[in-house]
């Protein structure tokens, strides 16, 4: 899709992930910083689908199957948010970690996105 | 990361949805809900390429979503049916998948002991059970007698 933006999404994936990972191992509770990592990442998820959204009705093709890369382009912008909000259902360290874990799937479905675009 | 440490809290005896089960209803959520769009996709687009893949991963799928539910509402034996119908259906498809093949010209989220997603489908099912077991129902401490 757009080469730049997978590997900044890559890097900030990954580094939300570490971060709140170390965070919640070490018993924290959810901060304002942490949302604010989690934001961070999520505002580079909805740039990207916005983008993709556009290139698609410019008439670039989908590759490979359209219909799972709608579904991963939905999830990738919802996964974030729903962990958010049910891991804050009981605020706790393992809210982070499963910010993190879901970060971790979030870097995963980005490259298979970007490989369904161009059909590998 | 850091289930094992000492500093864990107890986990309320019987509830499957707190704490780290927090973490493991999310992992069980993604599954379904990846595992259930892309059984979807097969089925609508090729579903007579590979009829018994393409059921079974969509089986699997249900699995997930109902395993996912049960855990965050605390459902434990519903929870334990469907994480043991996991574990059996990871190692018996994974086996069938290498001794035949054939009967499986493409690919299933259980193929390979789960090797395309990581192996997590085999990962998950162990974790889930020793979250159950871990949380079992436990009657109240008595007081002890002086």
């Amino acid at each position: 899709m757009v080469d730049g933006l997978v590997t900044v999404l890559e890097v900030a994936c990954l580094i939300a992930a570490v971060v709140l990972g170390i965070e919640g191992a070490r018993g924290k509770d959810p901060l304002w910083w942490h949302l604010a990592v989690v934001a961070a990442v999520e505002l580079l998820l909805l740039v990207q689908a916005v983008i993709a959204v556009v290139l698609l009705v410019q008439g670039d093709q989908i590759k490979g199957s359209a219909g799972v890369f709608v579904a991963y382009l939905v999830f990738t912008v919802l996964a974030l948010p729903v962990t958010l909000l049910w891991g804050l259902g009981e605020p706790s360290r393992w809210t982070l970690v499963a910010l993190a874990v879901a970060s971790l799937v979030v870097a995963v479905l980005v490259l298979r996105l970007d490989q369904i675009w161009a059909g590998v | 990361m850091s289930v094992s440490e000492p500093s864990t809290p107890a986990p309320q005896s019987g509830r499957t949805s707190r704490g780290f089960g927090r973490v493991l209803i999310v992992v069980y959520g993604v599954f379904g809900v990846s595992a259930t769009a892309r059984a979807s996709a097969q089925i609508i687009r090729d579903f007579d390429e590979a009829p018994v893949a393409f059921s079974l991963s969509a089986f699997a799928a249900v699995v997930y979503l109902v395993a996912t539910v049960a855990l965050a509402r605390d459902a434990r034996r519903v929870a334990t049916t469907a994480v043991l119908i996991e574990l059996v259906g990871v190692l018996v498809v994974a086996t069938l998948s290498l001794a035949a093949p054939d009967a499986f010209p493409r690919e299933t989220v259980w193929s390979g002991f789960g090797r395309g997603y990581g192996y997590v489908p085999l990962v998950l099912p162990m974790v889930g059970l020793w979250w159950l077991w871990h949380t079992r129902p436990r009657p109240a401490p008595r007081p002890a007698r002086s």
